[in-house]
């Protein structure tokens, strides 16, 4: 048979990808994982000391208030950009796409930099800020600080799939919605914000996750009050060299974000059916 | 729609190209030889500056004298030391250890070090270990912004916890293993004799009063730019960087009371199967010649104390070996550390983070 004779060929094509992901990331996180399970004694006891531990569960917690708004916030600033990248003409998109993948383009640490030079005291963010009559406001060292710099780090993450979905947001719909009788408001919120969601979804699940692992940016830009989960993994294998503890706590980012996936996969399912939460494919 | 396949990609490459640049790493390498002889050995160290003094003042002439090669990199990084020793097969021989590491890890991840060659009364005592002996030295001690202290300036570590008499900001690192809880016990009247075992509620009850406004540095160059924009109007800083960021033009002056004595060892990674070249490696690096050479391309201070390193005015004001520097230190007991660390990273953290 023809597909089952290509389909042979797509897993040949997977192969090479399958292997690395095995060898670099499954067997690694296995390994980890493991020995949070056996080690030093076989059992739940790492996961009781990170439930009883204070700390821990102090930095989780803030590591998912943080995560949840960094993801809000850009949300807030993608949507409107990447709508603006489905409307405008070629030209002026590949400049608002250019300006999205700029970051990328430069290092996370040099980025970071860059930040920390412009959240100093005597900076242009603390000057913009004390324009507005908001003096002394702290912002490196601060959980603001570390916000905002996150915040710009992951926007192109939002931006991507959520222009990726507008895009194939067929637009005649709204033309027939305002033919109908509908406001431009009412329009877009019952024809074209229904139909962004699986944008949103892949969008925030992609922040989210992103921040819940940030490392770099909280690390140079916030202090040890500020610490997310990754400062915490980096304590206990670098300082501590606790690789079980540290292999716990990796667990508990893992299921939570295995169990965040299939949540929002079954949201977008049921909010938007026939909808698939990787972007704007038509189903038709 | 075909048209959304490229934008996929796209999107997958730009996550790569992010995932790259957040995950590259840079590989150093140096000690060029020539490789004349058959023996080689791998030393880890600090990176930067720190690195290209020690191969100009340790590694080079090491290399002229015994042919034997020598590859050097950095950081140095124990969680990879330790799985490195655990998996059995080390590529690293001599390993930079932070003094209390040398204990903590002595017999599971250094080997013990064979010191007939080395004479413990050339050192500052204690610092020479069964599994470390000390190849560089620096204090943790106080810097203060002479705009803002000039008139009085601070005299003793109770200054520097004491909002009233000095108010202003502060930092300091976010490593416990500077001093931070030893320098807060020593303001609170503690002896530097009887700091151990540390009495950690004391300390933190001591630290709570300038944690508002302390700010928290992470590395050497931190402590420069925080400096250099005047953050803090007094910092707790390695001598080394307090002298980098004076040099810079940053207003700071040093105090000496007080002053935390630190050095790093040189140590042999457990199982090198080039333990005779690192030996002999360590032996020359801490001999005299090398130790002078090494405090005047850099400052930090020889740990071999009858090096004669000629230093100009500026360098000697922030100089930690200093016989007069020396007076006023004090030092951390390496040993209750190496059983304790454990516990004291635990709590520093359930403090700074909690």
């Amino acid at each position: 048979m023809n597909s089952a004779r290509s389909r042979g060929w797509a897993v040949l094509l997977l192969l090479p990808a399958l292997v690395v992901v095995l060898v670099f990331f499954v067997y690694p996180v296995f390994a980890l994982s493991a020995r949070s399970f056996l080690e030093p004694t076989p059992g739940f006891g790492q996961y009781v000391d990170l439930v009883t531990n204070e700390t821990t569960v102090t930095i989780l917690v803030r590591t998912l208030v943080v995560a949840l708004l960094v993801t809000v916030v850009t949300l807030a600033l993608a949507y409107p950009y990447a709508y603006l990248m489905s409307l405008c003409g070629p030209g002026m998109r590949t400049f608002l796409l250019f300006l999205v993948l700029l970051p990328f383009w430069s290092s996370l640490m040099a980025r970071t930099f860059a930040w920390i030079v412009l959240l100093q005291p005597s900076g242009p963010v603390a000057g913009f800020l004390g324009l507005l009559g908001l003096d002394g406001v702290k912002l490196l060292g601060s959980q603001l600080g570390v916000t905002i710099a996150m915040t710009q780090v992951l926007l192109p993450f939002m931006v991507l799939p959520l222009f990726n979905t507008m895009s194939g947001i067929d637009r005649r719909l709204l033309s027939a919605a305002h033919s109908m009788g509908a406001s431009r408001f009412r329009a877009f919120r019952t024809v074209y914000l229904p139909l962004s969601v699986p944008g949103v979804a892949a969008g925030s699940v992609l922040v989210f996750i992103l921040s819940l692992g940030f490392w770099v940016t909280p690390r140079l830009i916030g202090s040890p009050q500020q610490s997310l989960v990754g400062q915490l993994i980096e304590t206990k294998v670098g300082k501590l060299l606790d690789f079980p503890g540290a292999g716990a706590i990796s667990v508990v980012l893992l299921v939570i974000t295995v169990v965040l996936l299939l949540a929002v996969g079954g949201g977008v399912r049921a909010l938007v059916p026939g909808a698939k939460t990787d972007g704007g494919r038509d189903d038709g | 729609m075909r048209s959304t396949i490229p934008r996929t990609a796209l999107l997958a490459g730009a996550v790569g190209v992010a995932l790259l640049a957040g995950c590259s790493s840079t590989p150093a390498d140096g000690g060029s030889g020539d490789g004349g002889g058959d023996q080689r050995l791998t030393f880890v160290t600090y990176g930067s500056a720190f690195q290209e003094a020690q191969e100009k003042s340790m590694v080079d002439p090491f290399i002229e004298e015994t042919g034997i090669d020598v590859t050097v990199e950095s950081p140095v990084d124990p969680a990879k030391l330790k799985v490195m020793v655990e998996a059995g097969n080390p590529t690293w021989d001599v390993y930079l250890a932070g003094q209390q590491d040398v204990p903590a890890y002595c017999g599971t991840l250094f080997e013990e070090l064979d010191l007939s060659n080395i004479d413990e009364a050339d050192f500052a005592p204690g610092t020479v270990e069964k599994c470390g002996v000390p190849v560089d030295t620096y204090s943790y001690m106080v810097a203060y912004n002479e705009e803002k202290y000039g008139d009085n300036p601070p005299t003793s570590i109770a200054d520097f916890f004491d909002l009233e008499k000095f108010p202003g900001t502060r930092s300091m690192g976010s490593d416990p293993a500077e001093g931070n809880l030893e320098l807060a016990l020593m303001a609170d009247g503690v002896a530097p004799d009887d700091l151990y075992p540390l009495d950690y509620d004391r300390a933190f009850k001591m630290l709570d009063k300038v944690k508002a406004d302390t700010v928290f540095w992470s590395s050497g160059a931190e402590q420069v730019a925080i400096m250099e924009e005047q953050r803090a109007d007094m910092i707790l800083v390695w001598s080394g960087r307090g002298y980098e960021a004076v040099q810079n033009g940053a207003p700071y002056a040093p105090m000496w009371e007080d002053n935390s004595y630190h050095w790093a060892s040189l140590a042999i990674v457990k199982g090198s199967p080039n333990r005779e070249a690192a030996q002999q490696f360590i032996d020359f690096a801490v001999s005299q010649g090398p130790q002078t050479v090494w405090a005047e391309s850099i400052a930090y201070g020889p740990a071999n104390l009858t090096a004669t390193p000629k230093l100009d005015a500026a360098a000697s004001a922030w100089d930690s070996s200093l016989q007069e520097h020396r007076d006023l230190s004090w030092q951390i007991d390496n040993a209750w550390w190496g059983e304790n660390q454990d516990e004291v990273v635990q709590r520093w953290t359930d403090w700074s983070a909690g």
